[in-house]
C-alpha cells in the first residue's frame, strides 16, 4: 500500500514573546505515516498538541523545521497557489458544528464552494446534482439545499461539514475531535457514517480524539500523543491490551473502557 | 428514613403558552444516597435541578420539590437562599467560569462564611482546611492566588471547596468532568465520591457520560424528553436495561469485547424538541421495538415497578 | 434588515422606528412637500406665529419656518450620511488590513489610528472655518478626520473577533483565495455589529453638525439647516417657533436614530444574552 501522509521530524512552536524568548513547543520531532485506506488515530489529552498537528499537516499553520510529504512528495515548502491544487485532497472536519459552517451561508452554497474552487464541474446542473448526491450519502436530502445552518441540529450540521468535506473526492480526510460535541447517540450515527464512507470512497482518515473507545473501535493504528511529543505508537488491538509507557497505562485506566 | 430531596409531579416550562420542558417529574433520594440523573441534550436532566433551586428565573414550575420537608417551588428567595450552597452544595459544569476571576481564590470561598457569621481567622482556617482537604498543594499559600493560576483540575477542586464549605446535606453536579481531561475527571470523581462518603452527603450527579453514572452512582434515573424512563440500581441497568431506550443508549457505545465491531448499534434520529413531542410514549418513533400500542395510548407511559427497578416502557415484561 | 419590525417591542421603538422611516421621506420628497421657497424672504412678515399658511410660523427674515424645517431634514441626512459613509469606508479598509496583516503593519497603523483620535471635532472644525472660511465643508471635513478612528478600532476588533473561527479556517483548507474568504466569509459576518454603529452614529453626527451650525463654524444662514436656525433665532425671544421647531426635530431625529440603533445592538449583539430566548439543554 501506498504512503499517503507522512510527517518527518515536525516541529511546530509557538511564540508568546521575543524578547524574551518564550515560547511554547506545541509538536517535537512528529514522524507519523499514514497509508492509504487507512483509518489512523491520535490520542492525547488538551494540551498534547494533537489538533496543532492537524493544522500544521494541513498548512492552516506554518512549522519551524521538519518536512511534510503528501503522497510522497514534499509539501512542507510549497507556497498558498501551489497548494491549492492539492488541497482539494487533504479536507478537514472539525469538532465544534455550531462555529464550523458559515452561519450567513446556505448548506447548498457551503458545499458548492469547494466544487467552484476546484472547477469540478462546468454546468450548474451538474454541480447541483453533485451537492444533492453528497448530501444524500450523509443522510440529509435535496430539502436541506436552500436552509442555513441554524435550522439543523449538532449532529446534522456535522453531517453537513462532512458533505462539504466529500463534495471535493478528497483522498485525505482529517477528523479534529469530530464527534467530541456530540450526544452519545449521534455520535454513534456519525462514526458509522465515517466508517461508511471510508469503505466506499476508500478514503484515509486521520481521527484525532480524546475518547479512547472511539479510537479503539474506528482505528488500525493509534498514535499516542503528549506534551506535543509520540510517546507510543501501534495497532490498537495491542496497545490497548499491552499500552507500554505508563502515561498510557494511566490514561487507559482511567477511561471507562467496559 | 425521611427522604432529603423529594420531587412530586413537577413540571416546568418556559413560558405560558410552550409546552412543559420536563412533567410530573417525580423520585426521591435519601441521605447518603448517590443518585445519577442520565440523558442526553433535550432530556431536561438539568432544567430538573437547578429550576427547582430556583437557578432558573424564567422557568415556571408547577408540582412539589421538598428538600428535608421544606417546599422548594414558590419558596421565597430568602427561603432558597437559606438552602442554596449552604445545605445543597453545587458544582457546576465549567471551572474556567465557575470562579470569579477577579477574586482570590481564598476569599472567593471564605468570604461565604464571614457572611454567614464567622470571623475571619475561623473562616480562613476553614478554607485552608478545605483547600487541603480537596487536594489543593500549599494550600496556605495558595489562598492568595486567583483563579487563572490554577489548571482546570483544579479549579474545579475548588469548586467543590466552595459547595463543601458550610456542610451541605446534599451534593448537585452538573457535569463536573465535562470540560475535563481523562486523568483529571477520575480524580476529581474520586474527590467527590470520598467527600459523599466521609461527610455522609446525599450525591445528585447529572451527566451524559454512562461510565461515570456506573462507577459512581447507586441508582440512576435515565431521562429522555422531559421523562424519567427508567429507575433501577446503576450497576443493574448496565448489565440488564429495562427500557429499550437505556438498552439503546448503552449499545451505541463502542464495544470493546467484540473484535472487529464493524458498524456500531445507533439509535435512528434526533431527540425531540419541546414543542414537538410525539403523542403517546415520547420515545416510540426511535424505537425498534415499538408497536401500535406505543403511539396510541393517552400519554407518555408513567414509570411502573419492575424486577429491581422501574421501567416506562409498557412492553417492558416481554422485552426484558 | 427589514426583518427590524418583527423585533421593535416597545411602543416607544415602533414610534422611532416610524419617525426614521418619516424623516427619510420627508428629506427625499422634502422639495414636493415644502409649501413655501425656504430661502424667500419677506420682510412683510417677519416673526409671525404659526398659522394656516405658515404652519411653525416665520423667521426673522419672513421665511416659512415649516418649509426651511423640510429642507433641514434633507440637508442634515444627507449630510450625516455623506460623512459616515466616507468615515465607514476609511475605517474599514484601515481596520481589515490592521487586523489581517497582524504584526508591525496592525501596530502602525493602530498607532496611526490613536493620533487621529486625540483630535475634538471642535477645535479642528474651528481650524478649517479659519482656513478656508466658515461653513458646512469645514464641518464636514472636520468630522471626517476625527470620526473614521472609531470604524478603524471597531472593525478590526470585529475581524479580529472573526477570523480564526473554524468556518473560516474550513474555507482557507478548501483553498478558497483569501479575497474572497474576506468578501464572502468575513465581512458578512464580522459586520453586523457595524450597522449598530452607523445608525448610533448618525444621532451623533447630527447633534454635532447641528453643534458647529449653531455656535457659527458650520453652516451658515441663510442655509436651512437647524442648528443654524436655532442659532438665527435665539435672539427673538418672543418667536418661540424660530427655535422650537428645528430644536424638535434634531431632537426627534436624533432619538429615532438612536433607539433604532439600541435595538439593532439588542437584537444583532450575539454577546449580550437575551432572556427570552436562552434554553439550556
Amino acid at each position: 500500500m501506498n504512503t499517503i501522509l507522512e510527517t518527518e521530524n515536525l516541529r511546530k512552536e509557538f511564540f508568546l514573546s521575543y524578547f524574551p524568548k518564550r515560547s511554547v513547543l506545541a509538536c517535537d520531532d512528529i514522524n507519523i505515516k499514514i497509508k492509504e485506506g487507512e483509518i489512523v488515530g491520535i490520542v492525547g489529552e488538551s494540551g498534547s498538541g494533537k489538533s496543532t498537528l492537524a493544522l500544521c499537516i494541513s498548512k492552516l499553520i506554518g512549522i519551524q523545521s521538519g518536512k511534510i510529504f503528501f503522497e510522497n512528495k514534499e509539501i512542507s515548502n510549497l507556497n498558498n497557489s501551489q497548494m491549492r491544487p492539492i488541497r482539494k485532497n487533504i479536507q478537514l472536519v472539525f469538532q465544534d458544528p455550531y462555529s464550523s459552517l458559515n452561519p450567513r451561508m446556505k448548506v447548498r452554497e457551503i458545499i458548492a464552494e469547494g466544487l467552484k474552487i476546484h472547477k469540478l464541474f462546468e454546468s450548474k446542473d451538474e454541480i447541483q446534482d453533485s451537492i444533492i448526491s453528497v448530501l444524500e450519502k450523509v443522510g440529509l436530502s435535496e430539502n436541506d439545499l436552500n436552509k442555513y445552518p441554524k435550522d439543523f441540529s449538532g449532529g446534522q450540521r456535522q453531517r453537513i461539514a462532512i458533505a462539504r468535506a466529500l463534495a471535493v473526492k478528497p483522498k485525505f480526510i482529517i477528523c479534529d475531535e469530530p464527534v467530541s460535541a456530540l450526544d452519545m447517540s449521534i455520535q454513534a450515527q456519525i462514526i458509522n457514517l465515517l466508517v461508511k464512507l471510508k469503505n466506499e470512497n476508500n478514503l484515509s482518515i486521520l481521527f484525532i480524539s480524546h475518547d479512547l473507545s472511539v479510537i479503539n473501535f474506528l482505528c488500525e493504528r493509534v498514535y499516542v500523543m503528549q506534551k506535543g511529543r509520540i510517546i507510543e505508537d501501534g495497532a490498537c488491538k495491542e496497545i490497548f491490551k499491552n499500552p507500554k509507557e505508563s502515561y498510557t497505562k494511566e490514561l487507559f485506566s482511567s477511561s471507562y473502557l467496559k | 428514613m425521611k427522604n432529603l430531596l423529594e420531587l412530586n409531579s413537577v413540571s416546568v416550562r418556559f413560558s405560558p403558552d410552550e409546552n412543559d420542558v420536563i412533567d410530573n417529574l417525580s423520585f426521591e433520594i435519601k441521605k447518603g444516597e448517590s443518585l445519577g440523573i442520565a440523558g442526553e441534550s433535550g432530556s431536561g436532566k438539568t432544567v430538573s435541578m437547578l429550576s427547582i433551586l430556583g437557578l432558573m428565573p424564567q422557568a415556571i414550575l408547577n408540582g412539589s420539590a421538598k428538600f428535608d420537608g421544606e417546599e422548594l417551588i414558590g419558596a421565597s428567595n430568602v427561603v432558597l437562599n437559606k438552602i442554596r450552597g449552604k445545605r445543597i452544595g453545587l458544582v457546576l459544569q465549567n471551572p474556567f467560569t465557575a470562579l470569579d476571576p477577579m477574586l482570590r481564590i481564598g476569599d472567593q470561598i471564605s468570604e461565604g462564611l464571614i457572611s454567614e457569621g464567622w470571623s475571619r481567622r475561623n473562616a480562613k482556617n476553614h478554607t485552608i482546611n478545605l483547600l487541603d482537604e480537596v487536594g489543593v498543594p500549599s494550600p496556605k499559600e495558595r489562598f492568595f492566588d486567583y483563579p487563572h493560576q490554577f489548571s482546570g483540575g483544579m479549579r474545579q477542586r475548588i469548586v467543590i471547596a466552595i459547595a463543601l464549605s458550610q456542610d451541605p446535606e446534599l451534593l448537585i453536579a452538573d457535569e463536573p468532568t465535562t470540560a475535563l481531561d481523562v486523568r483529571v475527571q477520575k480524580q476529581v470523581m474520586q474527590l467527590i465520591k470520598k467527600e459523599c462518603l466521609d461527610r455522609g452527603m446525599g450525591l445528585v450527579l447529572i451527566t451524559h457520560d454512562l461510565g461515570l453514572i456506573s462507577n459512581y452512582t447507586d441508582r440512576v434515573l435515565m431521562m429522555y424528553a422531559g421523562k424519567i424512563v427508567e429507575d433501577s440500581p446503576s450497576k443493574k441497568m448496565f448489565e440488564n436495561p429495562l427500557h429499550p431506550y437505556s438498552k439503546g443508549l448503552i449499545d451505541c457505545l463502542p464495544n470493546l469485547n467484540v473484535d472487529d465491531q464493524k458498524f456500531l448499534t445507533t439509535i435512528p434520529g434526533n431527540p425531540p424538541q419541546s414543542n414537538d413531542f410525539p403523542n403517546g410514549c415520547r420515545f416510540h418513533p426511535r424505537c425498534s421495538f415499538s408497536n401500535v400500542d406505543c403511539k396510541v395510548i393517552d400519554k407518555h407511559p408513567p414509570l411502573e415497578k419492575y424486577k429491581w427497578g422501574s421501567s416506562g416502557c409498557i412492553h417492558v415484561k416481554e422485552l426484558f | 434588515m427589514f426583518k427590524l419590525f418583527n423585533y421593535l417591542r416597545s411602543p416607544i421603538e415602533k414610534g422611532a422606528m416610524i419617525f426614521v422611516v418619516f424623516i427619510v421621506f420627508i428629506a427625499l420628497m422634502g422639495s414636493y412637500l415644502a409649501p413655501h421657497d425656504p430661502y424667500e424672504a419677506n420682510f412683510k412678515n417677519t416673526l409671525s406665529a404659526p398659522s394656516i399658511d405658515y404652519l411653525f410660523g416665520t423667521d426673522a427674515a419672513g421665511r416659512d419656518v415649516f418649509s426651511r424645517v423640510i429642507y433641514g431634514a434633507r440637508l442634515t441626512l444627507a449630510t450625516t450620511l455623506f460623512v459616515i459613509a466616507i468615515v465607514a469606508i476609511i475605517g474599514i479598509f484601515v481596520g481589515i488590513i490592521s487586523a489581517l496583516s497582524g504584526g508591525v503593519i496592525d501596530n502602525l497603523l493602530m498607532r496611526f489610528t490613536d493620533i487621529w483620535l486625540g483630535f475634538p471635532p471642535l477645535i479642528l472644525a474651528l481650524g478649517f472655518a479659519a482656513s478656508f472660511g466658515a461653513g458646512m465643508k469645514a464641518a464636514i471635513l472636520a468630522l471626517i478626520f476625527t470620526w473614521w478612528p472609531n470604524y478603524a478600532r471597531l472593525s478590526r476588533a470585529l475581524i479580529l473577533e472573526t477570523k480564526d473561527k473554524d468556518y473560516i479556517l474550513s474555507a482557507k483548507a478548501m483553498g478558497v483565495p483569501n479575497l474572497r474568504i474576506i468578501f464572502s466569509h468575513l465581512i458578512p459576518n464580522a459586520f453586523d455589529v457595524l450597522f449598530v454603529q452607523i445608525s448610533l452614529d448618525v444621532a451623533a453626527v447630527i447633534l454635532v453638525i447641528s453643534g458647529l451650525s449653531f455656535i457659527g463654524v458650520g453652516a451658515q444662514i441663510p442655509l436651512a439647516e437647524w442648528g443654524a436656525m436655532i442659532a438665527d433665532g435665539r435672539s427673538a425671544s418672543k418667536a418661540w417657533w424660530v427655535v422650537f421647531f428645528p430644536g424638535l426635530a434634531i431632537l426627534l431625529t436624533a432619538t429615532s436614530f438612536n433607539l433604532i440603533g439600541d435595538v439593532l445592538r439588542r437584537e444583532l449583539d450575539p454577546t449580550l444574552s437575551k432572556v427570552k430566548n436562552e434554553k439550556p439543554s
